[in-house]
């Protein structure tokens, strides 16, 4: 395959696996994250810092990785998940924003800021690297990992438990779902699943640095990817994933200095015309909602 | 030390306008910009551009214009467009208008530090045993001053009634003739304004960059979540204190940690109302009240 094969398809893929991280907890629970990338650094950082001083192969640290954002997840999320709607997202950016500060202060860690470079030649190497090939192939299998994980969940009875969140918690409550820990659970596996994804592309990347590792544009490109293929469901984030790296591929071909311009301009396309996802249709004429009449009751009025 | 804790303070109040022009379209229109960084650094921008022709007041009307612009356009385009969606839409549509107009910013100007020169820029107050900037001060009284007009616009005038009728039912607000769309849109410019006009009193006091809008963005949510929706004075405050906070700890520690030091003062002051949140998101969204 040529490089250029190889590295597109390298990004669908991983977009596929950050996309899914995001349909767990924002399209299936309904809780916006605004800090996945946080997830996706802390499982970057976890592959460098395993590799480097514990000498650990690339196989044994990416799950490792896993575990460690995971782990990450549970510890933000048990207090931010008590918050709800913007306050739950605004928190969640901010949290990123703490963790890229802690990452970019700890001198350990990160060399101050200037980022850690994994050995991948000569003899104190733990794992060879993978090569283009190799590691479109992984991140095959991270995203293949990906969905098979969204769809077993979907007929779950966690699946069904966070969907029942996610329209109405009080409800969810009601009928004997444990919420807390319900969200607390898709917010771990979420954070698990960004984690191998930065795992991952850190090993890819060679050098990891906190500006790179922990960009928030990151985050909104994937809710874009999540948004404009569909939340909640399973193969609309793969559609929005492929959606967005055809258009990044062609706007580095043809106009790489303004490549966040481009995205912004198609993430915003996508929150106004797309607001549901491809899958379930545009709506052809939107009219401001001032104009659509009354609204459709937001809540059921079961427990009212 | 002190005088770090009271300069820190004082660059704080910048933060303190946006984040009250942030919380007020907040109460008002349910959004959060998540623009408002990046129109800070809009704002620096274009009194550096503007002051650099003329004079510094004229670069501080120019951001005020450019932003209330903005503003503008970016409600009557986008956010009227999304009201009654999921909230999470209108907070990815404003973070990729920040990223577009910070994109903007890096292409025009590439990365590098500007700061308007001016006489006032390096002198130093001497107040018993604090030394102030003098420019620091001066733009800390710009920042109060626009808080105070914001806060007097949108609670005291006539305009401001509308706004807040129309805030708390949009279809009773378009039944009693107001222009509800066009309200908002004034609202955001106002909102808008205010962050460029900090913006613009930042670029004053000392250098900024085109990737300072993240950072800058932070900080004005922090401060607006923990002063609550439409509580300008609070949202001030908490960006004074904020600003203080940082830069004591930017004194004793590496800088960095002080940006962690002040996003962790936020998630331990929004606890309290992880538990009001659960409530308030069930009920009705928000009357309007605004102080």
């Amino acid at each position: 395959m040529s490089g250029f094969l190889n590295s597109t398809l390298t990004a669908l893929f991983l977009y596929i696996v950050v996309a899914q991280s995001w349909n767990l907890i924002g399209g299936m629970a309904g809780y916006a994250s605004f800090g996945q990338v946080a997830f996706y650094g802390v499982g970057g950082y976890a592959v460098a810092l395993l590799m480097l001083d514990a000498s650990l192969s690339f196989w044994v640290a990416l799950p490792l990785a896993a575990v460690v954002a995971g782990a990450y997840g549970l510890l933000l999320g048990l207090p931010l998940l008590r918050l709800r709607g913007e306050y739950f997202a605004v928190a969640t950016l901010v949290a990123a924003a703490a963790t890229q500060a802690l990452a970019s202060w700890q001198p350990a860690f990160t060399s101050q800021g200037a980022g850690l470079t994994i050995t991948t030649v000569g003899t104190r190497q733990t794992t060879p690297y993978l090569g283009a090939g190799g590691f479109t192939l992984l991140f095959a299998g991270l995203a293949l990992l990906s969905v098979c994980l969204v769809a077993a969940l979907t007929h779950t009875r966690l699946g069904y438990a966070l969907r029942v969140v996610r329209d109405d918690e009080r409800l969810a409550r009601a009928v004997g779902v444990r919420a807390g820990a319900t969200k607390l659970t898709a917010f771990a596996l979420s954070a698990a699943l960004a984690g191998l994804a930065g795992g991952a592309s850190a090993f890819r990347l060679v050098t990891v640095t906190p500006g790179q590792m922990f960009d928030p544009t990151i985050t909104v490109l994937t809710i874009a990817m999540v948004v404009l293929g569909g939340a909640g469901t399973v193969l609309g984030p793969v559609v929005g994933a492929i959606v967005l790296t055809a258009l990044t591929t062609a706007v580095d071909a043809v106009l790489p200095a303004s490549r966040d311009l481009v995205l912004a301009l198609v993430i915003l396309a996508a929150v106004v015309f797309v607001p549901r996802g491809i899958g379930r249709g545009g709506q052809r004429v939107r009219l401001p909602a001032y104009l659509r009449g009354p609204r459709p009751p937001q809540h059921t009025t079961l427990l009212r | 030390m002190s005088s770090a804790l009271a300069n820190g303070a004082l660059s704080g109040g910048l933060i303190g306008l946006a984040a009250a022009g942030f919380t007020a379209l907040w109460r008002l229109t349910g959004v959060l910009n998540l623009a408002q960084g990046a129109l800070m650094v809009l704002g620096a921008y274009a009194t550096w551009v503007v002051a650099a022709a003329l004079d510094a007041p004229a670069g501080l009307l120019a951001a005020l214009l450019i932003g209330a612009l903005i503003g503008y356009v970016l409600q009557r385009g986008l956010l009227n467009l999304l009201l009654g969606h999921p909230g999470y839409l209108a907070l990815a549509g404003t973070f990729s208008v920040g990223l577009a107009l910070d994109s903007l910013a890096t292409l025009l100007f590439a990365n590098d530090y500007r700061v308007v020169p001016s006489a006032i820029t390096s002198t130093v107050i001497t107040i018993g045993p604090l030394h102030l900037l003098a420019a620091g001060l001066v733009a800390f009284c710009c920042a109060t001053l626009g808080t105070g007009a914001l806060a007097y616009l949108l609670s005291q005038t006539h305009f401001g009634l509308a706004l807040r009728a129309a805030s708390i039912d949009r279809d009773a607000g378009r039944l009693t003739g107001l222009p509800v769309p066009a309200l908002f849109g004034v609202a955001a410019a106002l909102s808008a304004a205010a962050a460029t006009f900090a913006g613009g009193l930042l670029s004053l006091t000392g250098p900024f960059t085109a990737t300072d809008g993240n950072q800058l963005l932070v900080l004005i949510a922090a401060a607006a979540m923990i002063g609550g929706a439409g509580r300008l004075w609070r949202a001030f405050a908490a960006g004074v204190v904020l600003g203080g906070i940082q830069a004591t700890v930017g004194y004793l520690a590496p800088a960095a940690l002080a940006d962690a030091a002040a996003i962790v003062i936020l998630l331990v002051a929004l606890a309290p109302r992880a538990l009001e949140a659960r409530t308030a998101s069930d009920g009705a969204s928000g009357l309007g009240g605004l102080s």
